[in-house]
């Protein structure tokens, strides 16, 4: 695989997780766009709880063909949006 | 108009809006969780119905919303059954509206021509409510697996994000997935990638973490209803 293709394909999952993020928190297009990898996510956005997390994980699934194991959540998986697109790359490259 | 279906001797109530003598929806609003959250919006979108002379009939399945079943009585089979006693007392019904997990239900309506929005698999659904239980047992100090939930849960039943579950609602659930039929007109989002009949404008509304409405959804909704139906 080329260089461009692998950036290529990181950034279809970056913008998928992007997308689950807004539709999960009800953000417009704008405020996802301004994610960066230091982005804070649990602890910084309140409604995040544990349902929320839970429909996350199962969305990211779906939308990725992903699977996520029970022991792979973490709290640092959700720290900042740069860890939970590293995890989702890692994931659907597997 | 608020009416009521009999069934399994409870009184079970079912919002009518529109018009009598013409064609006539089923609603059937996701499940758990997701019901609540989309609540405003189907009813937003029955109203828009009933403008473009269509009636609907969106019925509470026992164990949700306003019925005083309780939940743990419920399973995929129940709600089937009491799809077809709400259809038999207050329809006719020519045809069905499915969103998220109803698809798993509209199978019970025969050949009717069906209506899905973003329909969704049973285990997915499951999934969900297992990790949301996984993740608030960790909190409490437990240390807790789908496996070991799943296994319990299967035996006697389990209390998954508030909802109590019966090992047959569990059994069920696990296994279903929307029927397969000729009849389906399949509804997604204009930026889902997956294939689709119709394009809806809007967002997954069930997944949000702080319930909103969204107007424009509901004119979307109904106006892809009403193009379908007449």
């Amino acid at each position: 695989m080329s260089e461009i293709e692998t950036s290529g394909a990181s950034d279809a999952i970056e913008t998928v997780v992007r997308q689950v993020l807004r539709d999960i928190l009800g953000l417009s297009e704008d405020q996802v766009a301004g994610f960066d990898r230091d982005t804070e996510l649990f602890g910084a956005l309140p409604e995040l709880d544990s349902m929320a997390v839970a429909g996350l994980l199962t969305e990211m699934e779906d939308r990725l063909g992903i699977l996520i194991e029970d022991d792979e959540v973490d709290g640092e998986l959700f720290e900042n949006f740069g860890n939970l697109v590293d995890f989702a790359r890692a994931k659907a490259s597997a | 108009m608020i009416r009521a279906y009999r069934f399994d001797g409870n009184d079970e109530l079912c919002l009518c809006h529109g018009p009598e003598g013409g064609p006539a929806l089923l609603i059937l609003p996701p499940l758990f969780d997701e019901a609540n959250r989309v609540r405003h919006l189907l009813v937003e979108a029955a109203r828009a119905l009933a403008d473009h002379g269509i009636a609907s009939l969106l019925p509470d399945l026992p164990g949700c919303n306003e019925s005083l079943v309780p939940l743990d009585r419920a399973s995929i089979s129940l709600w089937q059954a009491a799809l077809i006693a709400c259809a038999e007392q207050l329809g006719p019904i020519s045809h069905v509206a499915a969103i998220r997990g109803g698809a798993l239900l509209d199978g019970a309506l025969g050949d009717l021509p069906r209506w899905r929005l973003a329909p969704v698999k049973g285990g997915q659904l499951l999934r969900t409510m297992l990790r949301a239980r996984i993740a608030s047992d960790r909190e409490a100090g437990i240390s807790s697996s789908s496996e070991t939930l799943m296994e319990a849960a299967r035996n006697q039943g389990i209390e998954l994000a508030g909802n109590n579950l019966s090992p047959s609602m569990i059994r069920e659930l696990d296994s279903a997935a929307p029927s397969e039929g000729s009849a389906v007109r399949l509804a997604r989002f204009a930026d889902d990638p997956l294939d689709a009949e119709a394009r809806i404008a809007g967002a997954p509304l069930w997944l949000r973490a702080e319930p909103a409405h969204d107007p424009a959804m509901a004119a979307s909704i109904a106006a892809d209803l009403a193009r379908w139906v007449i």
